[in-house]
C-alpha cells in the first residue's frame, strides 16, 4: 500500500517516455489515449491514496517512498551533511493538490485530445503535456524543499517547452524563453531560501517521520515549547551565518520563498511572463498558466505557513504585493482586446488574491480560491478555446461578437465561468474570495481595511470586465467584417510590425509580443482541417500554412459565420464537468468548513506565530452582502457600457483615439515591459557587447598580452640591427664587453671593504 | 711523477691527436685513400671509439690523477666532458660525409681537422694551468678557423673564417694578458713567484683576503677569452655569421665541441678563483642574464634557421652561466656541477641533431636557408619534421627530453645556490624562447608548402641517419630516465676542493 | 593499502595509450581525402552521408587499421578505467597517515645529487572520476573522429599521446612527475590545434601554448622552492598526509610561502581559466578541430581545479585560506562576466567557450568555501561540466560539419528538420543551464550551500553566484532559440540530415550521464567523501556544516523539557503519540531512521 502513491508519478512518467519514444510511430490516435489515460488512473490512485493512507493516519502525515519498493530514505544527494532523500509526503495539503492536478489536468488532457487531434505535432504536444503533470505532481508531493524545487523548474521548463510548442514563430521562441528566465529569477529566491533553511534547520526535509528534525516539525516545536515566535530564539542567533543582512533568520527565509512564488504565481514585479505565455496552445494556458503551475506558489507559501506565521514580516509584504497584484491584474484586464490576455490578467489578478490570503495569514482560504479557481479559469481557458476554434484562431474579440446563437453550449459554460469568477452569489467564487476578504479584514498583521476596500474594488473590476469579455463576444452583432480594424490595431503597435501585421492579420497579436506580449494565432492543422485542407507533409513543411489566412481569409470565409460551429464532443465534455464544479465547488466546501478541516492538519494557525487576527468589523452576514453587492454592480456596469455594440466601437475607439492617458496606462501595462526591456535587453545588451567583450575582452586583456608579444618582437627587431656584419663593428662590441667587465669587476672590487 | 703515467693520464687525448695525424698523413699521402674518402672517416671514427672507452674506463674507474706536474687534471668531470666531446666529435664524422660529397668538398683534412680540435677541446676540459688552457685553446681554434672556411668556393664560408679568425685572434690576446696579469697578480703564490696553476692560485687566494687590482683585471681579461669562446653577449657577435657561413656540418660541431670545451674551461677557471668568488660572481651573473636575454630575445626575429640556431647556442650558454654561478656557492656546488655536465650533453645532442635534420633536408646543391623553406615539411616529409619537433622540445626545455631536465637540473642548483632571482629570469628567458622554437614547429608543421610542386621526400644518408637515430634516442631516452647517465649528474665527485 | 587485481593498473592504464601511440606511428599512413574546405580536420562525415556506415565508412583498409586500432586502444583504456572505479574501496582511509589513497606505485625515478625524484602514482576519490571522465571522452572523441579527412592517423596519434599526459597528470603524486605530463600533454594538444584547428588556428595554438607555459614554467620555479624548503616532493608528504617531512612548508616563512602559493595557483588559474586570464580559452576552443575542444572542455580545463585541489589547498592550506578572498572574488566576475560575454557571442562555439568560464567559475567558488559540502559540490560540478560541455560540442561540431560555418546567425528552425539533434541540443542546454534532475544541478546548488554557510564567502557572494542560473538561461536558450527554434531563414539549412549512426553513438552516452548523475549522483559522490574529508582535515578549520542549528535546537529542546497543560494540548492536537503499529510502520518505512539528516 506504501508503495502505491509513487504511481501517481510514475504513471504520467510512463506517458511521457510512452509519447516521447514511441509517440509519433504509434499515431495520434493512440497517443490521445494514453495520455489522458495515465492522467486519469492517476487520479484514481490519488483518490485511493486520500481514502486510503492519509485520512486513517494518525496526523494525516504520511512519508512515503518515492521510487516503489525502496526506501523513503534512497538519497537523491549526499554531500558531506548535505543529503536529500527521495520520497513522497502525503498530507492533505500534497493530497489536495494532486487531486487538482490530475483531475482538473485530466480533463484537460481530454479537451486537448479534440483542441490538437489534427496538429502533426500532437504526440510531442502530448509527451509535454505529461511530463508537466509528473513535474508538478512532484512539486506538490515532494518531501523536501528540494524536490519540491524539482517539480518548481520542472514545470518552469516544461511551460517553456509548451508555450514555443509551435516554434516555427519567433514570437513563440521568445515568450517561453521569457517564462523561463523570469521565472528563474524567482528561482533563486526559492534556492537561497533553501540554502537559508538548510543552514538554519539543518534539513530539508518538510517532516521527519519522528516529527522532531522536519523544518515544519522544528518550526512548530519550537513556537509550541517556547510559546514565542522562532524569530526571537536566541540559539539562533548564536549560529554563524545565521540572519541576512541583519534580519532574523525566518524573515529571510520567507522573504526569499516568496520570491520564488512571485515568479512562479506572477506577482509583481516577476508577472510579465504571464501574458505571453499565452502563445501557448489554448489547453496549455489552461492547464499551466491557470489551473495548476501558477498557482505553485500559493501551495509553497501555505507549505510554509509554518515559518511564515513566525514571521510577521514577511508576511506584510506578502500581503502588500498580493493586493497589489490583484489591482494591476485587474486594471490591466479592463482594456485588453484579445479574449485570452484578459483571462490571462484575471489570472494575475486572482493569484493577487490567494497571495494576499497568505499574507494575511489565512492560508486555507488561499488554498481554497486555488481549487476554485482551477475550476472556472480552467473552464473560461477552455471555453474561450473553444470559441477561438470555432473562430478558426481569431482571438480578438473586436472581431467577434453575436456568437451566442451560433455556439449556445459553449456561451453557456463561459457565462457559468463569468459568473463564477465575477463572484456572482452562491457560485463558486463568491465564497472563496469572500473568504480572502474577510481573511483580509481580519489581518493579524494590520492594513486590514486597506487590503479589504483594495479587494472590494478588484473585484468589482473582475466582474467589470469578465461581464465585458462576455457581451463583447456573445452578444451584440457580429463583427467579423470589419473595415476599420487594421488602424484600430496599429494604433497600439510601431510601424515596425505594421506591415508585418499586415501581410497575416492572424499575426497582428503575435507582433505585439516584441518583447511584450506573445499571443498568436492557434494551431496550423486547425485551420487546415476546417478551411483549407493540407495534406500533412506540407504542413510539416517550413512555411506554417496557417499565414496564408488573412484576416481577409477569415472575414470571407466565415463573414455570414457559415463555418463557426460547436465544438467536438471530446472538447465540450469537458466543459461541463467543469462548468458543474464552478456552480457547487465553493457551495459545498466554503460554507460547510469541510475544506478548512480538512486542510487543518498541513497549516499552521496564526496563533502559532503569537499572532492574532484584528478583530471584527462587522458581524455575519454583512461580508457575503458587501461582496455579493459588489459583484452584481460590477457585471451591471459591463452589461451598460457593452450591451451595445456602437456604444463598445464608440468608447473603445474614444479612448484609443484621444490617447487617455489612464487607458495607455493600463493598456501597456504598466510599462513594466518597457522597463525591463530598456533595461535588461537594451542597456544591458549594450554593455555586455561594446563594454565587456569588445573593451575589457579583447582590447584590455588581449591587447595587453599582445602588446606584450609585439614589444618583445619590436626590441628584437631594434637589436639585431647591432649585427653590422662588419668586423669592426664586433671588434668595438668586444671592446666595450672588456670595458664594461672590467669596470664591473673594479667596482665590486672598490665596494668591498679592504 | 713518471712522464708514463702523465702520457696514460691523457692517453684519449693522446689517441685522438694520433688518429687525426694519421688520417692527415694518410690523405695526403697514399692515393688509394683519396679514392675512398669513407676510408678517414671510418678510421678517426675508430679512434674516436677507441678514445671513448678507453676515457669511459678512466671514468668508471672514478680515478682522477694529474699529469705534467699537475698542469693537467683528469677527473671524472674532464672524463664525462671528454665523453661528450668525442659523443660530438663522432656526430661531426657521420654527419660530414655525404653532405660534403654533395658540396663537393670531401676531404680527407676535415677529418684530422675535427680530431685536432676535438684533442683541444679534450685539453681544455682537462686543463688545470692557465698556460695550458691556452695551448689548448688555440688547438681548438686555429682548427675551428680552418673547418669554418671549408668550403673554399663560397664566399659566405671564406667570410666566417676570416671573422672567426680575427676576432678569435683579439679575443685570444685578452687571454694571454689576463693569464700574465694572473700570474702577476699571484706573486707570491710559490717560491719566488705566482702561478699559474688553478689548484695552487685557489690555495693561495683562499689565503689572501684581498685580491690585487692587477689579479682582478687579469681574471675579467681572461674571462674575456673564454666569453668569446662560448659567445656570451657581448663576446658573440661573431657566433651567427660564422654559423650561418660555415658548412652546416662544420657548424653543428662549432655549435657544440667549442662550446663545451669553452664551459669546462671557465668551469676549471672559476674553481681556481673561487675563493674570491664575491669579486667577480656579480659580474658573471650580469652576463648570464645578458645573454640568455639577447640571445632569445634576437632569435625571435630570424628568418635564417641557422641564424636563429646560433642565437639559440648563445641563450643557452646563458643558462649554463647560472650554473656555473650557482656553482660558486657550496651547497650547490655538486649539484651545479651535475647540472653543468648533464647540460653540456643534452645541449650537444640536441643542438647537434637539430643541424642534422637540416643536413638531411639539404638536397643536392641547395641548403635549408630561410624558415620558409622548411614550409610544409609535416606534409611531404613528416619523418623529418617530428625529429625537428623532438630537438625544439627539447631546446625549449619541454618534457619528455633532455633539455627540460637539463633545465631543470640548472632551477634546482640556482635555488639551492640561494639565487632565486637568477632562476626566475631564466624562466622568463625560457619562456621567451618558448616562442621562436614554437615557429619552427608550426612552419613545418602547420604551414602549407608555398609551392604545390611535389618534393621528393628526403633521403637520410646513412651517416646522418644513424647520427640523427642517436641524438634523438638519446634525446628523449636520458630525458625520461637520466639516471642512465648519472656518471655526469654525479661528475663532480673528484673535483679539486679548494 | 588496497592494490587493485591488475598490477600497476594506474601505470598501465597511463602508458597504455602511449603505447597504442606507438603502434599507430608504425602503421602505413591512409590517404588524405578530399577536403571541402580549408584543408584541416575534423570534417568527420563531411556531407555525413559516409557517416550513416559509421566506422567502416571510408573503403580505405588503411583507414580502417588505424581508426581501429586506435579505437580498440582507448576502449581498452575505458575499460581498464571502470575496472579501477569498481575495485577502488570507496570507504578506504589511511589511518596512520590520513591519506585515502590507492592503488600506490612508488619507485625511484631521478637521482640528481642529493635530490631523489620518485615515480608516484595513487588515485584517491578527487582523481578516480577524472581519470574515468578522461578515459569516457576520449573514447568518444576518437568514435566521433574516424572520419577525419586529412592526415587521420596523425590526428589519432595525438589524441592517444594526450591521453597519456592527462591520465598522468591526474595519477602523479610526485611534484616533478606531474610537472612532467603536465607539460609534456601540451604539445599533442597545440597540434591537435595547429594541425587540425580552423582559420585562426596556428595564433589559437601558439596562445594556448605560451598562456599555458608562462604560467607552469614560474610553478616549476616553486616546485624546486618547495623542495628547497622540505626536501622532498612527495605530495603526500607534504600535504601532510603521510609520515614525512611535510610540516616543515608550514613552518617556513610565510610570505615566501605565500609566493610559491601565487606561482602555483597562476599556472592553475590560467589553465582553469579564471578570470583574467580566461582569453586563451575562446580562441582555442574555437580554432581546435572538434574533438579538442572536447578534450580541452571536458579534461584540460580540469586539471586547473584539480590542481588547485590537489596541490595549492594542500600545501599551502594557510595561505590558500587566507587568499581565498582573491579567488571567491574571481569565481564571481568569472561567473557573471562570463555569462554575460557569452551571451552576445556570435560565434555558437564561442558561446560555449564563455559558458564554461562561468561554469569553472562556480568550481573555483566551490573549492575555495573550505565546505564540505561546497567542495564536494565543486567535484561534482567538476565533473558534471565534463559531460555536458563536451555534449556541447560535439553538437556544434555536428552542425558545423553540416554547415561548415559556426556563426549562430546562419542557422535557425533547425528543429524542423534535425528534430533528434534538436532534442539532443535541449538535453544538453538545460543541462548546463543546472535544471534539477539533470547534472548540473546536483554540482550547481551544493556550491551555493557550501558558499552560504562557509567562512570565506558567506552570504552576499552566494547571492552574486546565484545570479549565475538566470543568466546561464539567458544565454543558454537565446543560443538554442536562435539555433533551432523560429523560421528557417537559410534555404541550405532546409536540407540537413539528421543524426547518423556515429552521432547516436557519441551522443547517447553523454545523455544517460547526464540523467545519471542528475538522478543518482551518490552513485558518483560517495566515492568522494573520505578523500574530501582527508582534504579538509588539512589545515585546520572546516565549518562542520552537519546540522549546524537543528543541533542547537534539539539540545534547546531538552533544556525546555518542562511542557505546560495546554502546550501539550496544542502539540496532541497536531501530532498524536504514535501507536505501537504507527511506530513499527515507520521504522520499517526508514531504517536508517535520522542518520544523515
Amino acid at each position: 500500500m506504501r508503495n502505491l502513491p509513487s504511481l501517481i508519478i510514475l504513471l504520467p512518467l510512463f506517458g511521457f517516455l510512452f509519447n516521447a519514444l514511441l509517440g509519433k510511430r504509434v499515431g495520434p490516435r493512440i497517443v490521445s489515449y494514453v495520455a489522458p489515460g495515465v492522467v486519469l488512473a492517476a487520479f484514481v490512485i490519488a483518490i485511493i491514496t486520500l481514502v486510503g493512507i492519509v485520512m486513517p493516519s494518525p496526523d494525516h502525515r504520511e512519508i512515503v517512498p518515492f521510487f516503489p519498493f525502496c526506501s523513503p530514505e534512497t538519497a537523491w544527494i549526499s554531500l558531506g551533511g548535505f543529503r536529500v532523500n527521495f520520497a513522497l509526503l502525503l498530507d492533505p495539503l500534497s493530497m489536495l493538490m494532486a487531486l487538482i492536478v490530475t483531475g482538473i489536468g485530466g480533463l484537460i488532457h481530454i479537451y486537448a485530445t479534440g483542441y490538437m487531434a489534427h496538429d502533426p505535432e500532437q504526440p510531442r504536444f502530448f509527451t509535454y503535456f505529461n511530463l508537466f503533470i509528473m513535474m508538478m505532481l512532484i512539486l506538490v508531493l515532494g518531501e523536501n524543499f528540494l524536490l519540491m524545487f524539482v517539480g518548481w523548474e520542472g514545470v518552469g521548463t516544461c511551460s517553456y517547452l509548451l508555450i514555443s510548442f509551435w516554434y516555427t514563430t519567433t514570437e513563440n521562441a521568445r515568450a517561453g524563453n521569457k517564462a523561463f528566465i523570469v521565472n528563474r529569477v524567482g528561482d533563486i529566491g526559492f534556492a537561497l531560501a533553501m540554502i537559508a533553511i538548510w543552514s538554519t534547520f539543518g534539513t530539508l526535509s518538510f517532516f521527519s517521520p519522528d516529527h522532531k528534525s522536519g523544518v515544519m516539525d522544528l518550526a512548530f516545536h519550537h513556537a509550541g515549547y517556547a510559546g514565542v515566535p522562532l524569530t526571537s530564539l536566541p540559539a539562533i542567533f548564536a549560529v554563524p551565518n545565521m540572519g541576512f543582512a541583519g534580519w532574523p533568520a525566518l524573515t529571510v527565509i520567507c522573504v526569499l520563498l516568496f520570491i520564488g512564488a512571485m515568479g512562479k504565481s506572477a506577482q509583481i514585479p516577476l508577472w510579465v511572463w504571464l501574458p505571453d505565455a499565452m502563445a501557448g496552445p489554448t489547453p496549455v494556458s489552461a492547464l499551466i498558466h491557470a489551473a495548476t503551475m501558477v498557482t505553485a506558489g500559493v501551495v509553497m507559501l501555505t507549505r510554509c505557513s509554518w515559518l511564515f506565521v513566525q514571521a510577521p514580516h514577511a508576511m506584510v509584504f506578502v500581503a502588500w504585493i498580493g493586493v497589489l497584484t490583484a489591482f494591476m491584474g485587474a486594471t490591466i484586464g479592463l482594456v485588453q482586446n484579445d479574449i485570452k490576455r484578459v483571462l490571462a490578467f484575471s489570472t494575475v489578478s486572482q493569484l493577487g488574491y490567494m497571495v494576499l490570503a497568505c499574507g494575511v495569514g489565512d492560508f486555507t482560504a488561499g488554498m481554497f480560491h486555488v481549487t476554485t479557481h482551477a475550476c472556472f479559469k480552467a473552464l473560461l481557458f477552455l471555453g474561450a478555446g473553444a470559441v477561438i476554434h470555432s473562430m478558426l484562431g481569431e482571438q480578438d474579440m473586436r472581431k467577434m461578437g453575436g456568437l451566442k446563437n451560433k455556439i449556445r453550449n459553449t456561451w453557456l459554460v463561459m457565462a457559468i465561468g463569468t459568473y463564477a469568477i465575477a463572484g456572482f452569489p452562491f457560485l463558486s467564487g463568491f465564497w472563496s474570495k469572500d473568504a480572502i476578504l474577510d481573511a483580509a479584514l481580519k489581518s493579524p498583521v494590520g492594513f486590514a481595511m486597506v487590503f479589504y476596500i483594495i479587494g472590494l474594488v478588484t473585484a468589482l473590476m473582475t466582474a467589470f470586465y469578465m461581464n465585458r469579455l462576455m457581451w463583447k463576444t456573445f452578444d451584440t452583432d457580429p463583427r467579423f467584417v470589419d473595415g476599420e480594424l487594421p488602424d484600430q490595431h496599429h494604433s497600439n503597435f510601431d510601424d515596425e510590425h505594421e506591415h508585418h501585421g499586415a501581410d497575416h492579420g492572424a499575426e497582428i497579436h503575435a507582433v505585439a509580443s516584441h518583447g511584450e506580449s506573445a499571443v498568436t494565432q492557434e494551431s496550423p492543422a486547425i485551420v487546415a482541417s476546417t478551411a483549407v485542407p493540407e495534406p500533412h507533409g506540407d504542413a510539416s513543411s517550413d512555411v506554417p500554412v496557417y499565414t496564408v489566412h488573412g484576416p481577409d481569409d477569415h472575414a470571407g470565409d466565415h463573414g455570414h459565420g457559415g463555418h463557426v460551429h460547436e465544438s467536438l464532443p471530446s472538447m465540450m465534455i469537458p466543459l461541463y464537468v467543469l462548468a458543474f464544479l464552478s456552480l457547487v465547488a465553493g457551495l459545498a466546501l466554503g460554507p460547510t468548513h469541510i475544506f478548512e478541516k480538512f486542510l487543518e492538519p498541513s497549516v499552521a494557525p496564526i496563533s502559532l506565530g503569537g499572532l492574532s487576527p484584528a478583530e471584527e468589523v462587522f458581524k455575519f452576514p454583512v461580508g457575503y452582502i458587501i461582496s455579493a453587492i459588489v459583484a452584481i454592480v460590477g457585471l451591471g456596469l459591463a452589461h451598460m457600457l457593452y450591451s451595445q455594440h456602437r456604444a463598445t466601437g464608440a468608447l473603445q475607439t474614444e479612448m484609443a483615439k484621444q490617447r487617455n492617458p489612464l487607458y495607455h496606462f493600463f493598456f501597456e501595462k504598466w510599462g513594466f515591459d518597457h522597463v525591463y526591456n530598456a533595461i535588461f535587453i537594451g542597456l544591458g545588451g549594450w554593455i555586455a557587447d561594446k563594454i565587456l567583450w569588445r573593451v575589457i575582452d579583447m582590447r584590455l586583456i588581449d591587447g595587453t598580452v599582445n602588446g606584450l608579444a609585439e614589444t618583445v618582437e619590436g626590441i628584437s627587431a631594434l637589436v639585431r640591427r647591432i649585427q653590422t656584419g662588419y668586423v669592426r663593428n664586433y671588434a668595438l662590441g668586444m671592446l666595450f664587453g672588456v670595458v664594461a667587465l672590467v669596470a664591473g669587476v673594479f667596482y665590486v672590487w672598490l665596494n668591498k671593504p679592504h | 711523477m713518471s712522464y708514463n703515467a702523465s702520457f696514460t693520464a691523457i692517453m684519449p687525448i693522446l689517441i685522438v691527436l694520433v688518429t687525426g695525424m694519421v688520417v692527415l698523413i694518410a690523405d695526403s699521402c697514399l692515393p688509394i685513400w683519396r679514392r675512398h674518402k669513407p676510408l678517414s672517416a671510418a678510421l678517426s671514427l675508430i679512434g674516436i671509439i677507441t678514445a671513448g672507452i678507453v676515457a669511459f674506463q678512466r671514468l668508471d674507474s672514478g680515478a682522477s690523477e694529474t699529469a705534467f706536474n699537475g698542469a693537467i687534471l683528469v677527473d671524472t668531470f674532464a672524463q664525462s666532458c671528454n665523453l661528450v666531446l668525442l659523443v660530438t666529435a663522432a656526430l661531426a664524422v657521420l654527419l660530414a660525409m655525404t653532405y660534403l660529397e654533395n658540396k663537393r668538398l670531401h676531404l680527407g683534412e676535415y677529418y684530422s681537422l675535427v680530431l685536432l680540435s676535438t684533442a683541444g677541446s679534450m685539453l681544455m676540459a682537462a686543463t688545470n694551468d692557465l698556460i695550458v688552457l691556452f695551448v689548448a685553446i688555440e688547438t681548438l681554434s686555429v682548427a675551428l678557423y680552418v673547418l669554418a672556411g671549408f668550403a673554399r668556393t663560397e664566399e659566405r664560408s671564406d667570410e666566417a673564417a676570416l671573422k672567426y679568425f680575427l676576432l678569435g685572434a683579439f679575443a685570444a690576446g685578452f687571454l694571454l694578458y689576463g693569464i700574465a696579469l694572473i700570474y702577476g697578480g699571484s706573486a707570491g703564490a710559490v717560491q719566488g713567484g705566482g702561478t699559474t696553476n688553478l689548484i695552487v692560485l685557489a690555495r693561495y687566494l683562499a689565503t689572501v683576503g684581498m685580491p690585487s687590482a692587477m689579479l682582478m683585471t687579469g681574471v675579467a681579461l681572461v674571462l674575456v677569452g673564454l666569453a668569446f669562446k662560448a659567445a656570451l653577449v657581448p663576446f658573440h657577435m661573431w657566433t651567427p655569421d660564422v654559423y650561418e657561413g660555415a658548412p652546416t656540418s662544420v657548424t653543428a660541431y662549432m655549435a657544440a665541441g667549442a662550446k663545451i670545451a669553452a664551459f669546462a674551461a671557465l668551469l676549471r677557471l672559476f674553481t681556481g678563483i673561487m675563493p674570491i668568488s664575491g669579486y667577480w660572481l656579480f659580474a658573471v651573473q650580469i652576463l648570464a642574464v645578458v645573454t640568455m636575454y639577447a640571445g632569445n630575445i634576437i632569435a625571435i626575429t630570424q628568418d635564417n634557421v641557422k641564424r636563429m640556431l646560433a642565437y639559440s647556442s648563445i641563450a643557452h650558454a646563458g643558462y649554463l652561466m647560472v650554473a656555473l654561478s650557482a656553482m660558486t656557492k657550496e651547497p650547490a656546488r655538486a649539484s651545479a656541477v651535475g647540472a653543468i655536465a648533464f647540460y653540456l650533453l643534452a645541449y650537444a645532442l640536441m643542438t647537434m641533431g637539430a643541424f642534422a635534420v637540416l643536413i638531411w633536408l639539404s638536397r643536392r646543391g641547395r641548403d635549408i636557408q630561410t624558415l620558409s623553406d622548411l614550409k610544409g615539411l609535416g606534409k611531404h616529409d613528416p619523418a623529418a619534421a617530428y625529429v625537428m619537433l623532438v630537438f625544439m622540445l627539447s631546446l625549449g626545455g619541454i618534457p619528455p627530453t633532455m633539455g627540460f631536465l637539463g633545465k631543470w637540473f640548472i632551477f634546482a642548483a640556482a635555488l639551492q645556490a640561494g639565487q632565486t632571482w637568477l632562476a626566475i629570469t631564466l624562466a622568463g628567458a625560457s619562456a621567451i624562447s618558448i616562442y621562436y622554437y614554437l615557429k619552427i614547429v608550426w612552419m613545418m608543421c602547420f604551414q602549407d608548402p608555398d609551392t604545390e610542386a611535389e618534393v621528393p621526400r628526403a633521403i637520410a644518408p646513412s651517416g646522418v641517419f644513424v647520427s640523427i637515430a642517436i641524438t634523438v634516442g638519446a634525446t628523449i631516452l636520458f630525458g625520461i630516465v637520466p639516471n642512465l647517465v648519472s656518471m655526469l649528474t654525479n661528475s663532480s665527485a673528484s673535483l679539486p676542493h679548494p | 593499502m588496497p592494490q587493485s587485481a591488475i598490477p600497476n593498473i594506474l601505470s598501465v592504464l597511463t602508458f597504455l595509450p602511449l603505447i597504442g601511440a606507438i603502434v599507430l606511428m608504425i602503421l602505413p599512413r591512409p590517404v588524405d581525402l578530399p577536403d571541402d574546405h580549408g584543408g584541416h580536420g575534423d570534417d568527420s562525415h563531411g556531407e555525413s552521408k559516409t557517416a550513416a556506415n559509421g566506422l567502416t565508412g571510408i573503403d580505405d583498409p588503411a583507414r580502417m587499421i588505424v581508426n581501429w586500432t586506435a579505437l580498440v586502444f582507448v576502449a581498452l583504456n575505458f575499460v581498464l578505467s571502470i575496472a579501477l572505479f569498481v575495485t577502488f574501496r570507496s570507504g578506504y582511509l589511511d589511518h596512520v597517515s590520513g591519506n585515502a589513497m590507492q592503488f600506490l606505485e612508488d619507485a625511484r625515478w631521478i637521482s640528481f645529487g642529493k635530490i631523489d625524484i620518485h615515480y608516484r602514482m595513487g588515485v584517491d576519490g578527487i582523481s578516480l572520476l577524472l581519470i574515468l571522465l578522461t578515459t569516457f571522452l576520449m573514447l568518444l572523441c576518437v568514435i566521433f573522429s574516424v572520419n577525419t579527412k586529412v592526415r587521420l592517423k596523425e590526428f589519432m596519434v595525438f589524441l592517444l599521446l594526450l591521453e597519456t599526459g592527462m591520465l598522468g597528470v591526474f595519477c602523479a603524486l610526485d611534484l616533478v612527475l606531474f610537472y612532467f605530463f603536465w607539460e609534456a600533454m601540451l604539445i599533442p594538444m597545440y597540434f591537435l590545434i595547429g594541425i587540425f584547428g580552423h582559420e585562426r588556428r596556428i595564433y589559437a595554438a601558439i596562445k594556448f601554448f605560451l598562456y599555458t607555459f608562462v604560467g607552469s614554467i614560474l610553478m616549476l620555479v616553486a616546485i624546486v622552492a618547495v623542495y628547497q624548503v622540505t626536501g622532498t616532493f612527495d605530495v603526500l608528504a607534504l600535504s601532510n598526509q603521510g609520515a614525512g617531512p611535510g610540516l616543515l612548508l608550514h613552518g617556513f616563512n610565510p610570505q615566501a610561502l605565500m609566493w610559491m602559493f601565487a606561482a602555483f595557483s597562476l599556472a592553475f588559474m590560467i589553465k582553469v581559466p579564471m578570470f583574467p586570464f580566461h582569453t586563451w580559452l575562446p580562441d582555442a576552443h574555437v580554432e581546435a578541430p572538434t574533438a579538442g575542444s572536447v578534450i580541452l572542455a571536458g579534461v584540460m580545463l580540469k586539471m586547473g581545479t584539480y590542481g588547485f585541489i590537489r596541490f595549492c589547498l594542500p600545501l599551502f592550506p594557510v595561505q590558500a585560506r587566507e587568499a581565498s578572498f582573491v579567488f571567491i572574488t574571481l569565481a564571481i566576475i568569472g561567473i557573471i562576466y562570463g555569462s554575460i560575454v557569452a551571451a552576445v557571442q556570435p560565434d555558437a562555439k564561442k558561446l560555449v567557450a564563455y559558458s564554461s568560464v562561468a561554469h569553472l567559475g562556480f568550481v573555483i567558488l566551490g573549492i575555495f568555501t573550505f565546505t564540505k559540502v561546497g567542495m564536494m559540490g565543486a567535484l561534482v560540478q567538476n565533473i558534471n561540466h565534463g559531460i555536458s560541455t563536451p555534449m556541447l560540442f560535439f553538437l556544434v561540431g555536428m552542425l558545423y560539419e553540416r554547415r561548415h560555418t559556426r556563426a549562430i546567425s546562419e542557422f535557425g528552425g533547425l528543429k524542423k528538420y534535425v528534430p533528434m539533434l534538436a532534442a539532443m541540443l535541449l538535453i544538453a542546454t538545460l543541462a548546463s543551464v543546472a535544471v534539477p534532475f539533470l547534472n548540473g544541478f546536483v554540482g550547481e546548488f551544493p556550491i551555493l550551500v557550501g558558499s552560504w554557510i562557509s567562512s570565506s564567502s558567506g552570504q552576499w557572494p552566494t547571492l552574486l553566484a546565484a545570479t549565475g542560473m538566470v543568466l546561464s538561461a539567458v544565454y543558454m536558450l537565446w543560443w538554442f532559440q536562435r539555433l533551432m527554434l523560429g523560421p528557417v531563414t537559410k534555404e541550405q539549412n532546409k536540407h540537413l540530415p539528421d543524426l547518423s549512426r556515429t552521432e547516436w553513438a557519441v551522443l547517447l552516452p553523454l545523455a544517460v550521464v547526464i540523467f545519471w548523475f542528475g538522478l543518482g549522483s551518490p552513485f558518483w559522490t560517495d566515492r568522494m567523501t573520505n578523500s574530501v574529508d582527508a582534504l579538509l582535515a588539512i589545515g585546520g578549520e572546516t565549518i562542520n556544516e552537519e546540522l549546524p542549528v537543528a543541533g542547537v535546537l534539539r539540545k534547546w529542546e531538552l533544556d525546555n523539557s518542562k511542557v505546560t497543560p495546554e502546550e501539550i494540548e496544542k502539540r496532541r492536537k497536531y501530532t498524536q503519540p504514535l501507536s505501537p503499529g504507527d511506530l513499527e510502520r515507520r521504522t520499517n518505512a526508514s531504517p536508517t531512521g535520522m542518520e544523515g539528516r
